[in-house]
């Protein structure tokens, strides 16, 4: 998430706000400070705010919140959700133009995937109210928002909150929910589920293998394949869309292609297949030895499972691959998925005819990038 | 008249009889129990198809019944496991774990 | 060392020099044949990667049995969907009388003009429709057949519209079909048959020579030319999706079926069904002079299927309607309907056919089998004495399906293609005299197997190009329409 550094004025503890005018940048003269609104916590109703640009001078005999922002590296624009904490800075919580905005539910996983880009961690505080304070201030014309964590089917209260809100303040919003799906093996909860999102939510769940011994070495908890599947069965009985997820790697790279036969014959319900390159963040940073793989190194794996699932009628997208790494008969499945703030280009990609095509890379592909990166000129 | 015979310790009269259902068109077949524990097998070939030697045809036969053999012993490995994928999928029950936590790789 | 892993239920066959295997829900995989004895002889290792693809495809297991067991129960319950799905195929023979005299008629239509005791009446009709209603399927498809529909317009119409004034309250998707050789068609009927969205099955049999030697008028005269002028006419109002068209393989053209192929592609027509001719109805009094053998089909279709895919290759979408629902039946989890191989039997709880005068038969066959010899074994009821539970409860209808489930029929229980296989009793009864009929001298037994073993043979090949074009029939499009439409996330 982006940050930026400033200096609270009129106020003494955090504060949750939306932009709601004006744009502060630090080459913009007029206007030079936006309002926004929040819940103050002490009175209990809306109040308004002040950001204003290094710049401007604060006001006089003013009582209002006010975040005098330090420093050159900050844009926000109206519609997005902010936190302000006096003595520690800001941070952008929600994007309106970005298309990848999510909120957590929980930092707990009860998977230990060897590829995971944010590790879990213990939660200190209840995110799931912290999340429903966001979505209650975002404009209710975002099209999709992400529910992820940590897996956030642990935290299942929060989890049912975070979703009432969204249908409360973003009734037109889908909802993505990133789940290794593995609680939901109990079908009360998947009803559950479904009942409250009234068809507004689909489920992004990763399956890394077509059998279990491989799946289970990959998410590091023996049982996880089963308890995913019948995860999976469930949301289909229930009748939430869900997108099949796999990050190609060195263990199962060779076995995509009956992966793609296995997930035809025994999911044919899902909407959506993705398949991923890999995010060398997190632990798949740590354990780079054991799972990298050169996108060029599997080209025709992904060439031949992509094809297969593709003839089957089922949708499917190749997500985190630069363009340079696939075979052209991919391009067509080529998403550029990298979130805005992460998605960076290297000196190979200069002067490259695709780039507005490309995905581009991940911050973290500093050390590891394919070694077929080439401009097309 | 041709004939063979079989080890019964070594060949069922299931895997027996299914390849001489098989051979109906190229053989009447009459199935016997010989001594010594062995199963004797006497093929009445019609005169239409009697170009096929005798030993071709025991020999295709021999291969029909050890292919029923492997049928017959993989059948009695997974015979449980089918019917409860059947009575499964028109009868679901909640704790088939339990039910089947007997059964071993 | 032997390894600890046991076997799912499968079966297996040798098939294009290699074992092929086939579980219950339909996985399939093909070893070579020392990778088989490993598999049988418990030496394959759990690290290769034979032994995750025979775990990955069902076939052995090694943990979590009753994750396995549930898993296989829900394919299996996928696979036998049709049965949920109680009779959705309705067949009306709206009358027996036909304008043509075709030498192998399986129906045994007459060509005198009784109108009074050929056709179905309005009254029987009505009958009919209120019956198909009360059947539990979401989906109802509405065939009119013959004889000649199109000769009994009025009818149909009434059927039509009953049918639909009924599914005001049903709301079933329905479907309405009419199977006809063209001849009475005219400006009105198209127009209606056009504006009620009835999709329209004919029968081309080739080119002239060939159509015509068969099927003929009354006079006696071919009726290609004005079958084919007529196919244009409904053609350009219908569009081409809206029409397809079956051949009868005879011993004339089953010599020939390059060119009906050819005549086929020529005539605009998108797809072919090559159907073995059956010794029923007139064919079975004419087999001497019509019928052929099971070889001489199953020779006849390879060598049009191959041709078939090389029309493929070439760009043109054209697919083989009957290897299609093979198939659908393989390389994909779904339940197909068609009723004349299913297992059980697709015989009434598929498919019911209502007589002219609302006699009711579990399928087609059963009512040519009362009409070519007298014999009413498979009639069920009648539309204006028996109600839906009377016809569909039966004691009768019971039987019938009981003996059709090929899982235990002798032959059946061990076929390696059994899981995509069906059975016919009623076909059974009529050819051999009992609704199980001895399978290896079965002609409808060898012929499936052989032609299963054709398309297995393609499957083995491992060929994408052929994979894109049999997935394109399944599809029912071509790959370049199915074309890379991922939501953007």
């Amino acid at each position: 998430m982006r940050t930026f550094t400033g200096v609270a004025v009129n106020f003494s503890y955090s504060l949750i706000g939306k932009i709601i005018s004006g744009a502060v940048s630090p080459h913009a003269t007029e206007p030079d400070s936006h309002i926004f609104i929040f819940n103050d916590p002490q009175s209990r109703s809306q109040r308004t705010g002040l950001l204003l640009n290094s710049s401007s001078p604060v006001f006089e005999n003013c009582d209002s919140p006010v975040f005098k922002l330090l420093g050159e590296n900050y844009v926000v624009e109206k519609g997005d959700v902010i936190l302000l904490t006096p003595n520690e800075g800001g941070t952008v919580l929600y994007e309106k133009k970005s298309r990848s905005n999510a909120v957590l539910v929980t930092n707990r996983c009860n998977s230990h995937c060897i590829t995971c880009p944010q590790p879990p961690q213990p939660d200190q505080e209840d995110l799931a109210d912290f999340s429903s304070k966001i979505i209650s201030l975002i404009d209710p014309d975002l099209e999709v928002l992400g529910i992820t964590g940590g897996e956030p089917t642990l935290n299942w209260e929060g989890l049912l909150k975070v979703v009432s809100a969204s249908r409360k303040f973003l009734p037109n919003t889908s909802i993505q929910l990133l789940t290794n799906a593995r609680l939901l093996k109990d079908f009360v909860k998947a009803k559950e589920l479904a009942e409250l999102a009234e068809g507004n939510l689909f489920a992004c769940v990763p399956l890394y293998g077509d059998v279990d011994s491989l799946h289970d070495e990959i998410v590091g908890v023996r049982g996880a394949f089963w308890e995913t599947v019948e995860g999976l069965y469930n949301l289909a009985r229930v009748g939430i869309c869900v997108e099949l997820r796999t990050v190609i790697m060195q263990s199962n790279y060779s076995r995509l292609e009956k992966w793609a036969e296995f997930v035809y014959r025994t999911f044919p319900f899902v909407d959506h297949v993705a398949l991923m390159g890999l995010e060398p963040i997190g632990l798949a940073a740590e354990n780079i030895d054991k799972v990298w793989i050169d996108p060029a190194d599997y080209a025709k794996q992904l060439e031949k499972s992509v094809k297969s699932l593709h003839r089957r009628g089922m949708n499917v997208s190749i997500y985190n691959h630069q363009i340079c790494t696939l075979p052209k008969s991919l391009w067509p499945f080529a998403r550029k998925s990298i979130s805005e703030w992460k998605n960076i280009y290297f000196q190979e990609c200069e002067g490259c005819k695709m780039q507005s095509a490309c995905g581009g890379f991940f911050h973290s592909a500093q050390a590891h990038r394919s070694q077929s990166i080439s401009a097309f000129s | 008249m041709v004939s063979t015979s079989f080890d019964a310790k070594v060949y069922s009269l299931e895997a027996i009889k299914n390849a001489s259902y098989d051979f109906t068109e190229k053989a009447t077949i009459v199935i016997e129990t010989a001594s010594a524990g062995r199963i004797q097998v006497n093929f009445n070939v019609p005169v239409s198809i009697s170009e096929a030697t005798p030993d071709s045809l025991i020999s295709e036969f021999i291969r029909l019944v050890t292919d029923h053999q492997i049928r017959v012993d993989v059948g009695r490995d997974y015979k449980l496991v089918r019917e409860m994928i059947i009575a499964q999928a028109f009868e679901p029950v909640d704790n088939l774990d339990i039910i089947v936590s007997k059964i071993q790789p | 060392m032997s390894q600890s892993y046991r076997f799912l239920p499968f079966r297996f066959e040798r098939v294009a020099d290699r074992v092929l295997l086939v579980n219950d829900v339909g996985d399939f995989h093909f070893l070579p044949e020392s990778s088989f004895d490993a598999l049988i002889g418990r030496k394959i290792s759990p690290e290769s990667s034979e032994y995750l693809d025979l775990k990955s495809k069902n076939m052995i297991w090694d943990s979590h049995l009753s994750n396995v067991i549930d898993l296989l129960a829900t394919k299996y319950r996928t696979k036998k969907q049709f049965l949920y799905d109680f009779t959705s195929l309705h067949m009306f023979v709206l009358t027996r009388r036909c304008n043509q005299r075709c030498a192998y008629c399986h129906a045994s239509s007459v060509c005198v003009e009784d109108k009074d005791v050929l056709d179905m009446d309005v009254a029987t009709a009505r009958k009919c429709v209120e019956l198909v209603f009360m059947s539990p399927a979401k989906s109802i498809k509405i065939e009119f057949q013959g004889g000649e529909p199109l000769l009994n317009f009025n009818v149909l119409k009434s059927v039509v519209e009953y049918s639909l004034e009924l599914n005001e309250k049903y709301k079933k998707n329905l479907e309405f079909v009419v199977c006809t050789n063209l001849i009475a068609l005219d400006e009105d009927k198209l127009e209606y048959i056009k504006s009620n969205k009835i999709y329209i099955s004919t029968s081309l049999d080739g080119p002239e020579y060939i159509h015509d030697e068969f099927r003929k008028n009354r006079s006696g005269e071919g009726s290609y030319k004005n079958v084919t002028a007529n196919l244009a006419l409904a053609q350009s109002s219908l569009g081409h999706d809206n029409i397809s068209a079956l051949m009868t393989v005879t011993d004339l053209s089953i010599d020939h079926l390059d060119e009906v192929i050819d005549e086929y592609i020529a005539r605009g027509l998108g797809s072919i069904f090559l159907r073995m001719l059956n010794p029923l109805g007139y064919a079975s009094a004419e087999w001497n002079r019509l019928g052929y053998s099971v070889d001489d089909f199953v020779d006849a279709y390879a060598k049009a299927l191959d041709k078939i895919i090389q029309i493929n290759r070439s760009g043109v979408y054209f697919p083989e309607m009957f290897t299609t629902l093979l198939l659908s039946r393989i390389l994909t989890p779904f339940s197909t309907g068609f009723v004349d191989l299913q297992s059980p039997a697709g015989v009434g709880i598929g498919g019911v056919i209502y007589d002219t005068n609302g006699d009711v038969y579990v399928s087609d066959e059963a009512r040519m089998l009362a009409h070519s010899k007298g014999d009413k074994s498979f009639c069920v009821g009648n539309a204006h004495s028996h109600s839906w539970r009377e016809i569909f409860g039966s004691e009768r209808l019971r039987e019938i399906i009981s003996s059709s489930c090929i899982e235990a029929l002798p032959g059946c229980a061990w076929c390696v293609f059994q899981s995509y296989c069906g059975a016919d009793p009623v076909r059974n009864y009529a050819v051999y005299g009992d609704m199980v009929g001895k399978r290896p001298e079965n002609d409808f037994c060898r012929k499936h197997k052989a032609i299963f073993r054709v398309i297995f043979e393609y499957l083995a090949k491992d060929d994408e190009d052929i994979e894109d074009i049999f997935w394109s029939w399944i599809i029912g499009k071509p790959l370049a329409e199915n074309s890379a439409n991922a939501t953007q996330m």
